[in-house]
């Protein structure tokens, strides 16, 4: 490939006039909502009034509507599928079963009604269902149309920021995110779709929060709905001290926070990341290759082979209680069941290089009281209790 | 910040933007989202005073940090659908093989590439812009060039004299 090659290939990306100016006009209205009067002054002068006949216009039915269900919906039992959702994603292990909080919350409108049947939460990983049932012809229309139409398992988290469609995401006791990195996703689980009812498996992991809050967005029939739930039972962190020589002069693995479904490894940043004026950014081309987490009474769990797992030196996190008072975080994920990591029908044809090749949907349950030591590239810290 | 300022930003940079933005996302729909939450964030910062260089650059860590964001909120559950997506585009529009092949290279290569064989940066501009020295922006230069079997070391030198003369 010549440069001149190389040119033309970028070159190659455009797009037409049309579309930049739509964008533009987009991007005006979206800064007008987000309240600065922008766009307003480019595009939108004579829309206000609009807006707000069309914003009176929606929330009078709506707010008859959940006068009703204020009513109504109390009543709603769904005490036969309790649990039963997470079948197939969570570990049988009896004890992660009690830890999950049941029938969370519950709305609906006269078309559809919505509850968060389980929550299983660490604070820092966190996974949830929910179900939606259609009341009427109108609500089942809506259940299969177009709002939740995308919310297969191949459904996009991101699409549920920017449309305020179903997520789940964990806040802390300010109700402000804290987290500095996460992963996240909705999808459905298919296999519990009936004419009238669909159940989506929301999932989280953080790498800082630490609480048993969370603010879900919903969708229903005319609107959409932010609700902040706390968790009764949120399963319990352990602590862990990390000690053993580290071959990186970069940073230092210091804290290994770790629950039954989920861990984070916390250390000190000595220049794998460097503060500019923009932000962070990596200093070194180091990442971590590998990472076990060995036990006393289990197999050792690969972290990183094959594995949900973060370990790419993954954030910059702020010192504080839920970060171990530390200032990067090295590695977090969550505990997948190998034996029923799904291969991707195209495995060779690994997203970005990262050498992933399977789809995980089963969480493992570990006992966090049984790990015995921990390498992370090549080098071993064994680990004492701090808590 | 002054409307007709951000505008006049908007079409000087939308084309570099939306360039850098479609090497991560490698679907229009997504690059589309990606430049505009990029201008919207210029339209919340204060880089009214800053010079047209220093935009720009803020425009290209911004709209690169948050692709990478992006990308890493997708990496577990959103790769079928990433690439799915991403086949409804090509099957519209087939990408430039050398496109293909820099959307192919790690992430930390691929702004970087850019900047140095298309916008003209020096690695020492890179560098500061990206965060990083001179010598890992030609660290990783040498190893996206090994990737991409991209025989231009030697006209890049000239290339370079001509291309980012008045650049301070």
């Amino acid at each position: 490939m010549t440069k001149k090659e190389f040119q033309d290939g970028i070159d190659s990306i455009q797009v037409d006039g049309e579309t930049r100016e739509k964008l533009w006009s987009q991007l005006c209205e979206k800064q007008l909502q987000r309240g600065d009067d922008l766009g307003k002054k480019f595009y939108f002068p004579a829309n206000q009034g609009r807006r707000r006949a069309s914003l009176w216009k929606t929330w009078t039915p709506v707010a008859a509507v959940l006068l009703i269900c204020v009513i109504l919906i109390p009543g709603i039992v769904y005490a036969d599928e309790i649990v039963n959702y997470f079948r197939g994603h969570l570990s049988q292990d009896p004890d992660l079963a009690s830890d999950v909080n049941q029938s969370v919350f519950q709305d609906g409108d006269e078309h559809v009604s919505m509850e968060v049947c389980e929550w299983l939460s660490d604070g820092y990983a966190s996974c949830m269902t929910v179900k939606y049932t259609a009341l009427d012809k109108m609500g089942r229309e809506w259940l299969f149309g177009e709002t939740l139409k995308d919310a297969s398992p191949d459904y996009r988290a991101d699409q549920c920021l920017l449309t305020g469609e179903l997520e789940m995401v964990p806040i802390g006791e300010d109700g402000e995110e804290t987290l500095t990195s996460a992963f996240y996703g909705t999808k459905e689980i298919e296999e519990e779709r009936t004419k009238t009812s669909r159940v989506f498996f929301l999932d989280y992991t953080a790498n800082a929060v630490g609480s048993n809050r969370c603010r879900l967005t919903y969708p229903l029939f005319e609107k959409s709905s932010q609700k902040e739930l706390t968790a009764k039972n949120l399963l319990k962190t352990y602590t862990y001290a990390l000690d053993g020589e580290c071959s990186s002069a970069n940073y230092i693995p210091r804290y290994l926070r770790i629950s039954k479904i989920g861990y984070v490894v916390y250390g000190e940043n000595h220049g794998i990341y460097r503060r500019y004026e923009f932000g962070f950014e990596s200093t070194s081309d180091e990442d971590i290759d590998s990472a076990t987490l060995y036990f006393n009474n289990r197999a050792p769990l690969a972290l990183l082979e094959n594995a949900p797992a973060y370990g790419f030196l993954g954030a910059v996190t702020e010192p504080g209680e839920s970060t171990c008072n530390m200032d990067l975080c090295v590695l977090y994920g969550e505990f997948d069941d190998p034996a029923e990591w799904i291969p991707f029908e195209d495995s060779k044809d690994s997203y970005d290089g990262d050498g992933l090749e399977i789809r995980i949907d089963h969480r493992l349950a570990i006992d966090p009281e049984d790990v015995q030591k921990l390498e992370i590239n090549g080098d071993m810290y064994t680990l004492s209790r701090v808590d | 910040m002054d409307s007709e300022k951000i505008q006049d930003i908007y079409q000087r940079y939308f084309d570099t933007i939306y360039r850098i933005c479609f090497l991560y996302m490698k679907n229009e729909t997504d690059t589309l989202d990606a430049v505009q939450e990029t201008f919207l964030r210029l339209m919340q910062s204060d880089f009214m005073e800053y010079s047209e260089e220093k935009t720009k650059a803020w425009l290209i860590v911004t709209a690169s940090n948050y692709c990478k964001k992006q990308l890493g909120h997708w990496w577990r559950k959103k790769r079928e659908v990433f690439e799915e997506t991403a086949l409804e585009d090509v099957a519209d529009k087939t990408l430039h093989p050398v496109v293909e092949a820099v959307q192919a290279l790690p992430k930390k290569y691929r702004t970087l590439i850019y900047l140095y064989y298309y916008e003209g940066y020096k690695t020492g501009e890179i560098g500061s812009m990206l965060g990083i020295s001179a010598s890992t922006v030609q660290t990783r230069l040498a190893k996206a060039r090994k990737l991409l079997k991209m025989d231009m070391e030697r006209i890049g030198e000239n290339y370079d004299e001509k291309r980012v003369s008045g650049w301070n």
